[in-house]
């Protein structure tokens, strides 16, 4: 241990233990360099917390009103659309709502409010004519031989039916979700199904 | 200063700067983790509502063309899969390739979709049926970039009825 004697006072001891002032200074700017890699990583993960809270409550929201609307009878919503076809629009920047006679379905569309997400929802609602290839057979050959396939008169190659297409029939669902994200600009997200028209 | 001491405050320092910057490397491995699995629940809804769309479609062709279907059935039983595969897989108007109009700013995928099979699930005997209807998913996943196939299956009742 080190003693320091000063003129007309007690003697000062010195602990040999403990930090000197530039080590400690030092050490905190190493701290500090090591915290900001962190700081710059926990900024990138709320940004991106952010935009996956966006991404999956649009995709929430699309699915919702798409099923929602898949679940009105086949052509009662263009019928509320009003014009003729092949494509309705409804929502988008107009406020759509549409209430089921039974009063238990509901599909509200236009500006919306999901969570932290202010967007519009647009149905569009196309009709697609339909056609198929079929295997058409003879039902009085079948009737005649019914084991044996090959001699049931088949169509070769498979008929083109009907012979004009049927419209009216099938329909395709396009959802359309838009917002804007201060940073990034105008954002959507669509999602797509079909309707056919099907006898219970 | 007993200079065996001196500067321990800074490795230790060092130490903690080493281990905080693990942290920052571990977290941010995580964070890659985590955004796959968003864009995986979009794949989902995406492909599942295009395949229940498309397995609309083949039934709607059964019940326009429910004749034909139990012949070509029929003659699947008998050992002659040819009818029903031209019914139900080769028809190009049960399939759609490439489809891309369920896009988005954040992902653009073509999704093909496919009828796999129709089958009657149960025996003419119980006059009540079920019908088996199968579609096959396809598409690329954007971030790995690997093919994937995707299996939706729909089963819905039907009866038979002979009109005299």
């Amino acid at each position: 241990m080190d003693v320091v004697f000063r003129s007309h006072s007690r003697p000062i001891t010195r602990s040999p233990g403990g930090f000197s002032l530039t080590e400690i200074v030092l050490a905190l700017f190493l701290l500090a360099l090591a915290f900001l890699p962190i700081i710059g990583v926990m900024g990138t993960s709320i940004e991106g917390t952010q935009k996956d809270e966006e991404v999956i409550t649009a995709v929430h929201l699309a699915q919702t009103l798409l099923n929602t609307a898949l679940q009105f009878p086949f052509n009662e919503l263009p019928a509320q659309a009003g014009g003729s076809g092949p494509t309705w629009t409804l929502g988008g920047a107009t406020p759509f709502s549409y209430k089921s006679p039974s009063g238990n379905l509901t599909l509200r569309l236009g500006p919306l409010s999901e969570k932290r997400l202010t967007c519009t929802a647009e149905l569009q609602i196309t009709d697609l004519p339909v056609k198929f290839r079929v295997p058409v057979y003879s039902p009085p050959l079948k009737a005649s031989d019914s084991n044996d396939p090959t001699r049931w008169g088949w169509a070769d190659p498979p008929l083109e039916l009907p012979k004009s297409e049927l419209t009216n029939h099938y329909h395709r669902y396009l959802i359309i979700i838009r917002w804007n994200d201060s940073r990034r600009g105008p954002r959507f997200y669509s999602l797509a199904s079909f309707k056919a028209r099907l006898v219970d | 200063m007993n200079m065996n001491k001196r500067g321990t405050a800074l490795i230790m320092a060092l130490i903690f700067s080493v281990l905080l910057l693990q942290m920052a490397i571990t977290y941010s491995g995580m964070l890659r983790i985590s955004k796959p699995q968003t864009l995986q629940l979009e794949e989902a809804a995406k492909y599942d509502l295009l395949a229940q769309g498309l397995i609309d479609k083949a039934i709607l062709k059964f019940q326009l063309y429910p004749g034909e279907f139990y012949a070509a059935w029929r003659a699947h039983e008998l050992g002659h899969p040819q009818y029903l595969k031209e019914f139900a897989i080769n028809d190009p108007n049960l399939r759609m390739v490439d489809f891309d109009l369920a896009s988005s700013t954040f992902t653009n995928q073509k999704i093909s979709v496919a009828i796999a099979s129709m089958a009657l699930l149960t025996d003419s005997r119980w006059n009540q049926e079920a019908l088996r209807i199968e579609a096959n998913v396809s598409y690329v996943n954007n971030q790995t970039g690997k093919n994937i196939d995707k299996t939706v299956v729909k089963i819905i009742s039907v009866k038979r009825e002979v009109i005299k």
